[in-house]
């Protein structure tokens, strides 16, 4: 999976609402019939540099024994990110389409 | 050990931020245990290498070691540089260590020894963030031994007036 691609992805997961690390994987592979795959190795290189380039924050919940859950949620400038590479990717597929055989 | 985590173990990032992502992904296994036997690529290891390292660390990396050392043995010796001095225009420092002797000699050199690997230490683990195995190694020992060592070659000095 190409990285912006996957950055993609995880943006459009975050607009639906804040998630777990694991949900954001979960989240993409259910939503895309399996299509897309997000194993933790991809996953969290993208949820962490989206964090450091502000447009993810991400807050902790203690989940059990020793356990801390981190929340990832989009910022306002990440929310604007995913709708601006949103209305992008609508532009794009529309004119694929478009250029699909009959 | 999963080979994700010997591969997070090899990386040399700062301890507090290897030990979260670890954390992170053993909470992201329990939930996609199928995903357990996946290693990072090699791009994704570079990503998170360069995300969480501190940027004195990345800049280190692009010059030769030779040159790195030389810089951390300088910062390290300046403290004892200034010191020495600052002895040298205090007349009376400078008496009271004479009349130390030569044990009195010995002792500072030891201390001096001792001080500044301590410094060189801390700037690598505190402010470069570099916890490479070599640095994070718990080398108390050697302070004791040269704290012990200062105090006996000082108790010695002393008693045989040296």
């Amino acid at each position: 999976m190409a990285r912006s691609q996957g950055t993609f992805l995880v943006l459009m997961a975050l607009l639906e609402g804040p998630k777990h690390g694991y949900e954001v994987s979960k989240f993409i592979e259910a939503q895309s019939s399996g299509f897309f795959r997000m194993p933790f190795g991809t996953l969290y290189p993208i949820l962490h540099r989206l964090e450091k380039n502000g447009f993810v924050t991400c807050t902790v919940e203690a989940s059990g024994a020793e356990r801390e859950k981190k929340v990832y949620r989009l910022t306002a400038s990440g929310k604007k990110q995913a709708e601006g590479e949103v209305s992008e990717y609508q532009l794009f597929t529309r004119a694929v389409n478009k250029l699909m055989p009959g | 050990m999963s080979t994700w985590k010997t591969q997070l173990e090899r990386m040399k990032l700062p301890y507090p931020q290897k030990a979260a992502l670890q954390r992170e992904i053993a909470v992201h296994l329990e939930h996609c245990p199928e995903e357990d036997a996946e290693a990072f690529s090699e791009e994704n290891l570079a990503e998170l290498y360069w995300i969480h390292n501190t940027v004195i660390l990345r800049l280190f990396e692009t010059f030769p070691r030779k040159l790195r050392l030389t810089f951390e043995y300088f910062l390290a010796g300046a403290p004892l540089v200034a010191s020495l001095i600052y002895l040298h225009r205090e007349d009376y420092m400078l008496e009271f260590i004479r009349q130390g002797g030569v044990g009195m000699y010995v002792v500072l050199i030891i201390g001096a020894g001792l001080g500044s690997r301590e410094i060189l230490l801390l700037f690598r683990v505190l402010v470069v963030k570099d916890h490479s195995e070599e640095n994070l190694r718990v080398d108390t020992m050697t302070v004791l031994v040269g704290v012990a060592a200062l105090v006996l070659l000082g108790v010695s000095a002393t008693v045989l007036g040296g």
